[in-house]
């Protein structure tokens, strides 16, 4: 078992580097290209209030309000922290690769991954941006699966380089409206670490939606679940300065 | 002037309630200064030893290795690093592990710790500073996945010997790697920086980290001689810097110690496309510096307290001398017909007061010493606990000084001195007639 298990992490290691070469399977690709279309609000500026509930068996539900701002044309988005007051002040600011958690305590800007959770929770600051998954990974059709009532498409995602948080993924993809309905995230070494449940979507606007009801679930953590809700959708467009490190500043006092 | 200091000796005791007074205040302030220094003293030794024991070296190497643009912690070349000092420091010790920071899964329970992978057929270091309560340390350096816990952190998930983990990490590209380690041994340590460090294998971490063989953590130089590592360093920077890599000096003692506690590699994100490997070489002073910091500060807070009670004690000094100056008027007249002159009489006060200020500050360094040895011979703290820094193998490390107690001495005699001189001038001044006529 332990020499599998070793194995298992070598040939994770020396496999990643081997799959720059971009072989996607076509019809996956086109699988990835409709849902990116849908979920990424290139064009238009979304406005929204995230709420977080984090359950854990034995522990009180943590509870996080944050408003988000997001502008996916300009790879752009500011978070806010609302609620609870331990946390309030604090936010992200994302421009580009470049990810800044503005920490109202100290009144500095700490550079993290993009890829960071948000207070502490299953779920990442990458799920508030556009996607970009046909850059980062190799995509392979695997199977059709039903999902909840759902006929689904599972694709496939191998890293192609090891700068992303799950190496491998696998999108369990609607075939009637081309959305995703669950997406399972693994390690390097191919054990899952996560899994999301995209519960409902609003539409935005004509062919681009907005998750309302998500659920992330951390598989290695028994029992520990997080629900995600999206309200106060707008996309009505936000003021420039909004997407800077001074409005987080601002917005803090 | 030796029948002046007979007669002030007998002096002493004279109003044997007054000097009991004055005197208790030299007691308490020679016994908090002295144990003050010997508790700092202690913890400096203390903590010196334990972190080159655990997390550093006589020269510690960390390092960052910048491959187009981005930033990784870690060693990148170590090897030929470890060549560079191989040839110019042949008989130095060298030790080189990995560093890891991974989040622990077993039950239902979770937590984040610091892994160190070491070699376990050449490095012994930390095997030389634990006890194994459980499993066999061959068993660990013959398992690629085996892992020694501290007592605590087996406790914290109940695990026992053979048990099999899953541990979760984010590598040093991002990415996140999971594998499964075994328990070989749980240890308990009395050296406080390895109470919560799960000892494990070089290679392994190093695999669950996604390195490439070529990378390590941090590099621990150990010399015969550690009072020339600061020489040694300039060499080695001269050599280093000559052989494609950019060795650093840390800007600060804070960045020393930095260096050598980040557990996990990070990852940054840098405007610059060049490819390098900067070395920071930090020696054991520099790590430790921050102690001598704390240290001071300590040492502060108890001359701030002994200058609160060296005010009473001028206080007391004063109306004390008053007193017996009124009460022997009588005597200094006698004194000064006889042919004492007027430093004869300031001299006889003062050096009744500084042989009062010796006789108690003697007392107050006796029992301050009996107090630490009592608490490093015979109370036991663990080590694991709040006061691990000032605790080594369960016994508190306090180390009492003859340094320490001349200059307490010295300044206790001096202050005495320069307080007992006004009220003593104003008994010297007294003229014999004034003084007779009080008769």
């Amino acid at each position: 078992m332990n020499r599998l298990m070793l194995l298992l992490i070598c040939s994770g290691a020396l496999w990643l580097p081997a799959q720059e070469k971009n072989d996607n399977d076509p019809k996956a690709v086109d699988i990835i290209i409709k849902m990116e279309e849908k979920l990424n609000l290139d064009g238009i500026d979304v406005t929204s209030t995230f709420s977080l509930v984090q359950r854990r068996e034995g522990e009180a539900d943590r509870v996080l309000k944050i408003r988000v701002y997001r502008r996916d044309a300009a790879k752009k988005f500011t978070l806010i922290f609302r609620y609870p007051d331990s946390e309030k002040g604090k936010g992200y600011y994302r421009d580009g690769d470049n990810l800044y958690l503005y920490l109202p305590s100290t009144r500095e800007f700490v550079f993290r991954n993009r890829k960071d959770d948000v207070g502490s929770t299953d779920v990442r600051t990458d799920l508030f941006g556009k996607l970009d998954l046909l850059k980062q990974y190799r995509v392979g059709y695997e199977k059709t699966q039903q999902v909840a009532k759902f006929d689904c498409d599972v694709v496939r995602l191998d890293a192609v380089a090891l700068d992303v948080s799950f190496p491998i993924q696998k999108w369990y993809i609607r075939k009637s409206d081309g959305l995703p309905v669950k997406v399972e995230n693994f390690s390097a070494s191919n054990t899952l670490l996560r899994t999301f449940f995209y519960i409902d979507y609003k539409e935005v606007k004509p062919g681009k939606v907005l998750f309302t009801k998500l659920m992330a679930v951390n598989n290695l953590e028994k029992n520990q679940r997080t629900f995600l809700t999206n309200d106060d959708v707008s996309g009505e467009a936000i003021p420039d300065y909004t997407f800077s490190q001074a409005y987080l500043e601002e917005q803090s006092r | 002037m030796p029948y002046y200091l007979s007669m002030a000796f007998k002096n002493i005791f004279r109003e044997p309630r007054r000097s009991f007074t004055l005197g208790i205040n030299y007691f308490f302030v020679s016994m908090l200064l002295f144990l003050v220094f010997a508790i700092t003293g202690g913890m400096k030794k203390n903590i010196s030893r334990n972190v080159i024991g655990s997390t550093a070296g006589h020269i510690t190497i960390s390092g960052e290795t910048v491959i187009s643009g981005r930033t990784y912690q870690g060693i990148r070349g170590y090897q030929r690093v470890a060549r560079i000092i191989k040839e110019h420091f042949p008989d130095a010790r060298l030790v080189t592990r990995y560093s890891l920071s991974s989040a622990v899964y077993y039950r239902g329970l979770s937590k984040r710790l610091s892994f160190t992978g070491i070699d376990a057929a050449t490095d012994n270091g930390l095997r030389d500073q634990i006890t194994l309560a459980a499993g066999k340390w061959d068993e660990f350096a013959s398992q690629a996945n085996g892992v020694v816990l501290p007592r605590k952190v087996a406790d914290y998930f109940g695990l026992k010997e053979g048990d099999e983990v899953l541990v979760s990490a984010r590598s040093r590209f991002g990415a996140f790697n999971t594998a499964t380690i075994q328990v070989k041994g749980i240890y308990t340590t009395g050296n406080y920086f390895n109470r919560e460090l799960v000892i494990s294998r070089f290679d392994f971490l190093r695999k669950l980290d996604l390195a490439d063989s070529t990378t390590a953590s941090k590099m621990y130089l150990f010399f015969d001689n550690p009072d020339r590592a600061a020489d040694h360093r300039e060499l080695l920077l001269e050599k280093l810097n000559g052989s494609g890599f950019i060795g650093l000096k840390p800007a600060s003692n804070s960045d020393a110690l930095n260096a050598v506690s980040a557990a996990s590699p990070r990852y940054r994100v840098q405007d610059s496309t060049v490819n390098q490997v900067r070395l920071t070489l930090a020696t054991a002073d520099e790590v430790t510096g921050i102690v001598s910091q704390a240290v001071a500060a300590i040492n502060g807070g108890g001359l701030f307290i002994a200058a609160i009670m060296l005010f009473i004690i001028s206080i007391s000094i004063f109306i004390n001398m008053r007193m017996t100056i009124n009460e022997r008027i009588q005597e200094i007249g006698t004194l000064r017909a006889m042919g004492a002159e007027q430093g004869d009489i300031i001299r006889l006060f003062i050096v009744e007061n500084v042989a009062l200020s010796l006789l108690f500050t003697a007392a107050g360094f006796l029992a301050a010493l009996i107090v630490t040895t009592l608490f490093s011979t015979v109370v036991t703290v663990p080590s694991e606990g709040a006061l691990g820094l000032f605790v080594n193998r369960s016994r508190f490390v306090l180390q009492p000084t003859a340094a320490a107690a001349a200059a307490i001495t010295t300044a206790l005699a001096l202050f005495t001195m320069l307080f007992s001189f006004f009220p003593a001038r104003r008994g010297g001044r007294i003229p014999p007639v004034a003084a007779l006529n009080k008769t």
